[in-house]
């Protein structure tokens, strides 16, 4: 099968998506001739043209309404934030937005998708470096769709931007030039829908986005010694597939989670409060997580605040 | 412009229609049987009216939380009225109230209540119906308070950018909750907001129904050319920011109907006036539309009354909460 990277990906399903639909557009900064600042909308201004790409000027909390505004009237949005840590200024668009639906009594439709690059981005700093999940976890009506592969990525943003729900759906720069198999023909992967990225039996570890990768490097390791992990890619963190979570669980009943936001308030609090109320009894040993130290990411340094396959190495021995 | 009798009559019902809607929810808060935050547009009606007159049958409005007289005029009685009331027979179930109300049926585009965030959306819509060709413009209602907000200077910026069929009415009534305007923004006219946008704007009297409604026909023509602009209308909020403030920030001050006071700035009286002099209505006329908006008042209301509240089932029902569950866990 051909191999791409996952910034070929992005824009290859977008592509598709505009191609198939079109009352599809794509709004961010710098999506004109530049192609975007990671290359993920490369080609399709000229694809598509001025109406369906828009430039917006540096403005995300007023191009983020705009976006939800022509959602409202009947058009599907894909709003691209340049740096995932910018959504600090359309908070409202994104979260508030999602209870359009609710708020009209099930009547309007936000069917937007919101593409925003998050991670480590060397020397990026204290803000164009966060992962930020954590930030939107708590706003009823939104979905937050996280993948860790080229495949998974095209597969889960057709099916973000089909969806008639307002999706967050969060790019990994460290990813972006990650290349793996994507086949020629359409595919579409469903939300909430977890993968076994690899089998194991003593320690269950629930990785999330660049962690996945973490996580494999450190079980290879763990093999060596005798500790045979399961890694497990949630994939999209609302909906959540606690199913896939409490089986792995009732096999090995240890389990880490893993994440680069910082641990307090990461979305790891919340999937180990879900294996504690549904899965208790399937526990031999607490819940460890794993993640960013609760300080901002420096310009030099920032892998001391940054979680690491030792960590999670050290994290699974500590239960077995 | 020249308006027929019975045209003017209309607006008269309108601005009565509306005077008594608000008077109406005054009287049930001062039951204490409603809850929530009611913010009452009593002494605003002409600007309001004026908005909603000189919209044509196929335009979008975006109200803001203080325009139940427009409303009144512009959407179902019994949806709106019921939708105040909380009950699930109101056109969001009761899940609104008038902060977040929108109307497909009646081109009404959802509040924001994000004070400044509906600019954007706004725009966003305005866009999005003229890629669709249609024949139509979106006026989008905003407070003199909001116009301190980022987003809607934002808003306006892609509005001029890509020559969106919009037109901005600025409702200027004087205060921003507790703020006077001056200490809002130094402009003289928040019609000049737009100035850096390239817009033209327009202020004008907002007790005068008919210099409202005159100056938005002419912006509805021009914004349906392409060129966003500013309509604001200047008048004076009569009571609190909302029923329950003590308005202490000017002496406790609220202005009512029927003093000499009032009746400087009364738009209905006002309005009353000119049609007695200019001879296009006879007191009985009035009455007889007044005793009307009562009427009718009093039907939409019974409805509402008449609805039922939610029942924990209707409120926790995730359908309206998400369009689609793929599976997983979405609660």
């Amino acid at each position: 099968m051909r191999q791409i990277m996952m910034l070929q990906a992005i824009a290859e399903a977008q592509a598709e998506e505009m191609q198939r639909d079109s009352s599809i557009f794509l709004m961010g900064e710098d999506v004109g001739k530049w192609g975007g600042c990671f290359g993920t909308v490369s080609g399709l201004y000229t694809k598509f043209g001025p109406d369906r790409v828009i430039e917006a000027p540096i403005s995300e909390s007023g191009y983020a309404n705009f976006c939800l505004g022509a959602a409202m009237a009947g058009k599907r949005p894909i709003c691209e934030m340049q740096f995932a840590d910018f959504a600090i200024l359309a908070v409202d668009p994104i979260g508030n937005g999602a209870k359009q639906r609710y708020c009209s009594g099930g009547r309007l439709k936000t069917a937007m998708t919101v593409r925003a690059p998050q991670g480590i981005c060397p020397n990026g700093a204290a803000t164009h470096s966060q992962c930020i999940e954590g930030w939107f976890t708590n706003f009823p009506g939104l979905k937050i769709v996280m993948p860790s592969n080229p495949y998974d990525m095209k597969g889960l943003l057709k099916t973000a931007i089909r969806d008639d729900d307002m999706v967050l759906l969060l790019e990994h720069k460290g990813l972006l030039a990650m290349k793996g198999e994507v086949p020629e023909e359409e595919y579409l992967i469903p939300f909430g829908q977890g993968k076994v990225v690899k089998e194991g039996k003593d320690v269950t570890i629930v990785a999330i986005q660049a962690m996945v990768h973490m996580a494999l490097e450190a079980a290879a390791e763990l093999a060596k010694v005798g500790i045979d992990v399961e890694v497990i890619d949630p994939r999209t963190i609302i909906p959540l597939d606690e199913a896939i979570i409490g089986k792995s669980i009732a096999k090995t009943g240890k389990v880490v989670i893993a994440h680069e936001a910082p641990v307090r308030g990461g979305v790891g609090g919340e999937i180990s409060a879900v294996i504690s109320e549904k899965f208790f009894k399937s526990l031999k040993a607490p819940i460890v997580r794993v993640g960013a130290a609760n300080c901002p990411l420096p310009y030099m340094g920032e892998q001391d605040c940054l979680p690491h396959k030792e960590d999670i190495i050290k994290a699974v021995k500590k239960l077995v | 412009m020249e308006y027929s009798n019975e045209k003017l009559q209309n607006i008269y019902y309108q601005l009565s229609l509306g005077r008594k809607y608000d008077e109406k929810v005054l009287a049930l808060v001062n039951t204490g049987t409603l809850p929530g935050f009611f913010h009452l547009s009593i002494g605003e009606e002409a600007a309001q009216i004026g908005v909603v007159d000189a919209m044509g049958p196929n335009d979008y409005l975006v109200p803001t939380h203080r325009f139940h007289p427009g409303l009144v005029n512009r959407m179902d009685h019994n949806d709106m009225t019921a939708e105040l009331l909380g009950k699930t027979t109101g056109i969001c179930k009761g899940k609104a109230f008038t902060f977040h109300i929108s109307s497909d049926k009646d081109r009404i585009l959802a509040v924001n209540g994000m004070i400044g965030a509906g600019t954007p959306n706004a725009v966003g819509y305005s866009w999005a119906i003229k890629q669709n060709k249609e024949d139509a413009v979106v006026v989008c209602v905003l407070g003199d308070g909001a116009t301190a907000e980022g987003n809607v200077h934002e808003g306006m910026n892609i509005a001029s950018i890509l020559k969106c069929p919009i037109v901005f009415f600025i409702e200027n009534n004087g205060w921003a909750m507790s703020t006077p305007t001056c200490r809002e923004s130094v402009l003289e006219n928040l019609a000049d907001r737009g100035k850096g946008y390239n817009m033209p704007g327009v202020t004008v009297d907002g007790t005068d129904v008919l210099a409202v409604r005159e100056a938005m026909v002419n912006a509805i023509a021009l914004a349906k050319k392409g060129q966003p602009n500013i309509v604001e209308a200047k008048l004076t909020r009569w009571r609190g920011h909302f029923e329950g403030d003590p308005a202490t920030y000017r002496d406790g001050k609220i202005i009512v109907a029927n003093t000499e006071e009032g009746d400087k700035i009364d738009p209905v009286k006002i309005f009353a006036k000119y049609l007695l002099e200019k001879k296009a209505a006879t007191k009985q006329d009035l009455e007889a539309l007044d005793k009307k908006a009562d009427q009718d008042i009093e039907e939409m209301f019974t409805y509402a009354i008449n609805g039922p509240l939610p029942t924990a089932k209707d409120t926790l029902d995730y359908d309206q909460v998400y369009a689609t569950n793929l599976g997983g866990s979405l609660i």
